[in-house]
C-alpha cells in the first residue's frame, strides 16, 4: 500500500466519520429537545432516525413477564384498590393522560385512572425503537413500575434496574397526568 | 560436504545443458526496447497500482462508513454509562465485522477488476487475513453485548445468556457465529492440509448458511437497522451488491464462459511418465482473453473426473481456437487426468491471476520455472516481448526427466533470443543447514551470478512454493524491487 493511498484512505475515513458524527449530533440535539419539552404534543417522537417501533399497550394484559429481569414485586396488573397506607395525596376522580415522554429507546404515554381519590389503574402506551432488546426490557419492567406506582399512590417510586430510561420516561408522563388530577 | 550432497551431485551428472553453457548465444548487450514498449509497461503498472490503491481506499472507507452510520444514528450518546458503552462498543464491533465479512466475500467473488488489481493470490491472502479479524470482531460483538445487557439488568452473564434465547432471531445468530468459527478454524492452513480440498470447500460453503442465519437478528434485534432508517438501506444495499457479485462472477460468468466457448479436449500428449499436456479446442477464444501464464479452474466432464475442479495455468500462449495446459500427477484428482480422452467436454472458470506479460515493468526479464512450474513460465516466455540479450530463462528440476517441456522452451529461447540455463539435481544444503534452491552441483550460486542484468529485470518465478520463495529471497537480496517480482501462489 503506497503512502498516497494510505493518506487518501485516512482522509476519506476521517471525513466519513466526521459526517456521521455531525449527523448524529444534530439528531442528538433533537432527542434532547424532545425529552425536555415532553410536555407539549403527544406525537413528538424524534429519537434518532428511526422510531417506528410497535406500540404495546400494557395494563390490560396482566403483566406477562417474558424476560428474566429483576422483578422484585410480582406483577399483578389488576386494579388493586389502594389500601391507603401510603396515600398522602388525594386526587380528583377521573381518567387523565400524561404527556408523551420521549427517551433514548422510545417513548411512554401514561394514562392514570383515579377513583376514590387514589390511583386505581395505570396504563401506558409504549413505543420502542424497534430493538428487540428494548422490547424485552419494556415488557419485563412495565408491570413492576405499574405495581410500584399503585402501591405508592404517586410518581415517587424507585427506578427499575435495567430499565432506567423506561422508568424515568414513565414517571415523567405519570407526573404530568397526576398534575392534571391535582 | 556430506554424503547427501555427493548423491545430489551424482544426480546432476548427465544433464547436457548447464547454466554455464547457454544454449543460445546472446545478442550484443545494450539493445533496448523501443521507447513505446517501456512506456506501455509503465502505463500498465501505473494503472494497476491505481486500481489496487483505489480498492484499498474503498475497503478502509467502508469500515469508516460502518462506524459513521452508527454515529449518525446517535451512537456516541451511548457512552454515558458502563452498560451503554459496552453496548455501543459491541454494536460497533459487530458492524465492523459485518463490513469486513462483505469485503471478504467480495475478495472471494473473483471480480475481474479486483483480480487485475491485486492478482488472485493476493486477493485470497487478503481474504484469509480479514477472516481472522471478522472472527475477532464477532467474538467481541457477542461478549460485549452479553456483558452490556447483563450489566443493564444487574444479572450475571449466564442468566442474561439464558434470557436472551427468548429474543427473536437470537438463537440462529448464535448458530451462525458457531458455524463461522468452524469455517475459520478449518481454514487455518494446517487443518486445511489435513482435511483435503473437497472437505474444506464443503465446510467453506457453510459460510453462506452462516451469513444467511446472521442476517435476521441484525434487522430485528438492532434498532439501527429498523424499518425506515437509511442505515437499513445502506446495509441492505451492501448485502445486495455482495450477493450479486458472488452470483455473477462465481456462478453465472463461469457457466456462460463454459457454454459460449464449448471447450473440448482435442489432444493429450504425454510429456513425462507423470506429466501430460492437454490441448483443448473451443469457440470465440479471443473473447475469453486468456493471457499466457494465467490460470483457469478446469472441470473435465468425464467419469471420476467431473466432481474435481483444478487450477492449472495455460502452458502455451492461447491461440484463436486452442488452449493448452500441462499437468503433473499429484495424486487424488490429478491421477485420473493422465488418462483423459479427446472429446471430453470441459467446464471452465477464469482466467484468473496476473502472472503474465501484463505485469511487466521493464525491458529485461528473468523467468524461473521449477518442476511443473515450468509450464506457465513456458507460456509467459512465448507471449512476452523479449529484447535479445536481455532475457534469461532458468529451468530447475531434480532429475533431467523432470525438465518438462524443455525442448519447447529451448526452441522458444532460440527463436526469441533468450538465454537458457538448466539446473538439475537435488538441492544444495546452505551453511545454516536449510536447503537452497540451486542444486548441490552449483552450491552457493545465486540468481545474480546467473543474470547480470537481474536487478533491472522483471523476475517471474513459478514452482513449488518453498522453492519459489527461496528464489524470491535470492532476488530480493540481490536488490530486485518487490514490484518487479512476479509469483502466483497456488492457495485455495
Amino acid at each position: 500500500m503506497s503512502t498516497n493511498s494510505k493518506i487518501a484512505a485516512v482522509l476519506a475515513s476521517a471525513g466519513i466519520l466526521a459526517a456521521g458524527w455531525s449527523v448524529g449530533t444534530a439528531n442528538g440535539a433533537t432527542v434532547a429537545a424532545a425529552t425536555t419539552t415532553a410536555g407539549g404534543t403527544t406525537t413528538s417522537q424524534t429519537v434518532g432516525t428511526g422510531t417506528t417501533g410497535s406500540a404495546t399497550t400494557t395494563g390490560t394484559t396482566s403483566g406477562t413477564t417474558t424476560g428474566t429481569a429483576t422483578t422484585t414485586t410480582p406483577a399483578t396488573g389488576t386494579t388493586t384498590t389502594t389500601t391507603g397506607t401510603t396515600a398522602t395525596t388525594s386526587y380528583k376522580d377521573g381518567t387523565y393522560t400524561g404527556t408523551t415522554a420521549v427517551h433514548r429507546y422510545g417513548s411512554v404515554t401514561v394514562t392514570v385512572t383515579i377513583s376514590g381519590g387514589k390511583i386505581s389503574a395505570v396504563t401506558a402506551a409504549v413505543v420502542d425503537d424497534g430493538d428487540r432488546k428494548s422490547q424485552q426490557i419494556n415488557s419485563s419492567s412495565l408491570p413492576t413500575i405499574k405495581s410500584r406506582v399503585i402501591a405508592a399512590n404517586s410518581a415517587a417510586v424507585s427506578t427499575v434496574s435495567g430499565a432506567t430510561y423506561t422508568t424515568k420516561a414513565y414517571l415523567t408522563s405519570l407526573q404530568a397526568a397526576l398534575s392534571k388530577a391535582a | 560436504m556430506n554424503t547427501s550432497t555427493l548423491t545430489a551431485r551424482q544426480a546432476g551428472v548427465g544433464t547436457a545443458p548447464s547454466w554455464a553453457a547457454p544454449s543460445t548465444t546472446a545478442l550484443p548487450a545494450g539493445t533496448t526496447l523501443p521507447p513505446d514498449d517501456t512506456r506501455r509497461y509503465r502505463r500498465r503498472t501505473t494503472a494497476r497500482n491505481l486500481r489496487a490503491a483505489s480498492l484499498t481506499v474503498i475497503g478502509w472507507t467502508s469500515v469508516a462508513a460502518a462506524v459513521s452510520l452508527y454515529l449518525a444514528y446517535g451512537g456516541m450518546y451511548e457512552f454515558d454509562a458502563l452498560a451503554h458503552s459496552l453496548k455501543a462498543l459491541g454494536i460497533i464491533a459487530g458492524l465492523v465485522a459485518t463490513d469486513l465479512m462483505c469485503l471478504m466475500l467480495l475478495l472471494a467473488a473473483r471480480i475481474p477488476y479486483v483480480d487485475r488489481a491485486f492478482g488472485h493470490d493476493h486477493a485470497v491472502a487478503l481474504h484469509s487475513k480479514l477472516g481472522a479479524w471478522v472472527l475477532y470482531g464477532l467474538g467481541l460483538h457477542a461478549w460485549l453485548l452479553l456483558a452490556a445487557y447483563a450489566a443493564a439488568e444487574g444479572v450475571g452473564l449466564v442468566a442474561e445468556f439464558g434470557s436472551l434465547w427468548t429474543v427473536p432471531d437470537f438463537a440462529i445468530a448464535v448458530v451462525a457465529l458457531l458455524l463461522l468459527t468452524v469455517v475459520g478454524v478449518t481454514s487455518i492452513v494446517a487443518a486445511k492440509r489435513k482435511l483435503g480440498y473437497e472437505v474444506w470447500h464443503a465446510i467453506h460453503l457453510a459460510t453462506y448458511v452462516a451469513v444467511g442465519l446472521s442476517i435476521p437478528h441484525q434487522f430485528s434485534m438492532s434498532g439501527l437497522f429498523a424499518d425506515g432508517t437509511w442505515q437499513r438501506w445502506y446495509w441492505l444495499g451492501l448485502y445486495g451488491a455482495t450477493a450479486f457479485a458472488l452470483l455473477a462472477f462465481r456462478v453465472l460468468l463461469p457457466l456462460i464462459s463454459t457454454v459460449r466457448h464449448g471447450l473440448v479436449v482435442s489432444r493429450v500428449v504425454r510429456e513425462a511418465h507423470d506429466v501430460v499436456s492437454v490441448e483443448m479446442t473451443g469457440r470465440h477464444l479471443p473473447e475469453l482473453d486468456v493471457q499466457a501464464g494465467q490460470f483457469l479452474h478446469w472441470r473435465f466432464l468425464a467419469d471420476g473426473l467431473w466432481w474435481h475442479q483444478h487450477p492449472f495455468s495455460v502452458s502455451a500462449a492461447p491461440t484463436a481456437t486452442t488452449l493448452r495446459i500441462t499437468v503433473r500427477n499429484l495424486g487424488a484428482g490429478t491421477a485420473r487426468l493422465m488418462d483423459v480422452r479427446p472429446g471430453t467436454r470441459v467446464m471452465i472458470e477464469g482466467p484468473y491471476g496476473i502472472f503474465s506479460d501484463q505485469v511487466r515493468t521493464t525491458d529485461a526479464v528473468t523467468l524461473v520455472g521449477i518442476g511443473i512450474g515450468i509450464a506457465p513460465i513456458r507460456a509467459v516466455l512465448e507471449a512476452t516481448d523479449i529484447v535479445p540479450g536481455r532475457a534469461t530463462v532458468i529451468l530447475r528440476s531434480s532429475t533431467p526427466e523432470e525438465l518438462y517441456l524443455v525442448r519447447e522452451v529451448e526452441a522458444l529461447c532460440r527463436a526469441k533470443g533468450a538465454r537458457l540455463i538448466t539446473l538439475v539435481g537435488h538441492r544444495a544444503v546452505r551453511r545454516n543447514g536449510t536447503a537452497a534452491w540451486v542444486p548441490a552441483s552449483h552450491a552457493g550460486l545465486t540468481l545474480a551470478d546467473m543474470v547480470p542484468y537481474l536487478t533491472r529485470s522483471d523476475v517471474y518465478v513459478c514452482g513449488p512454493q518453498a522453492a519459489a520463495d527461496l528464489v524470491i529471497d535470492d532476488a530480493l537480496a540481490a536488490g530486485v524491487p518487490a514490484a518487479a517480482i512476479h509469483n502466483e501462489r497456488f492457495s485455495w
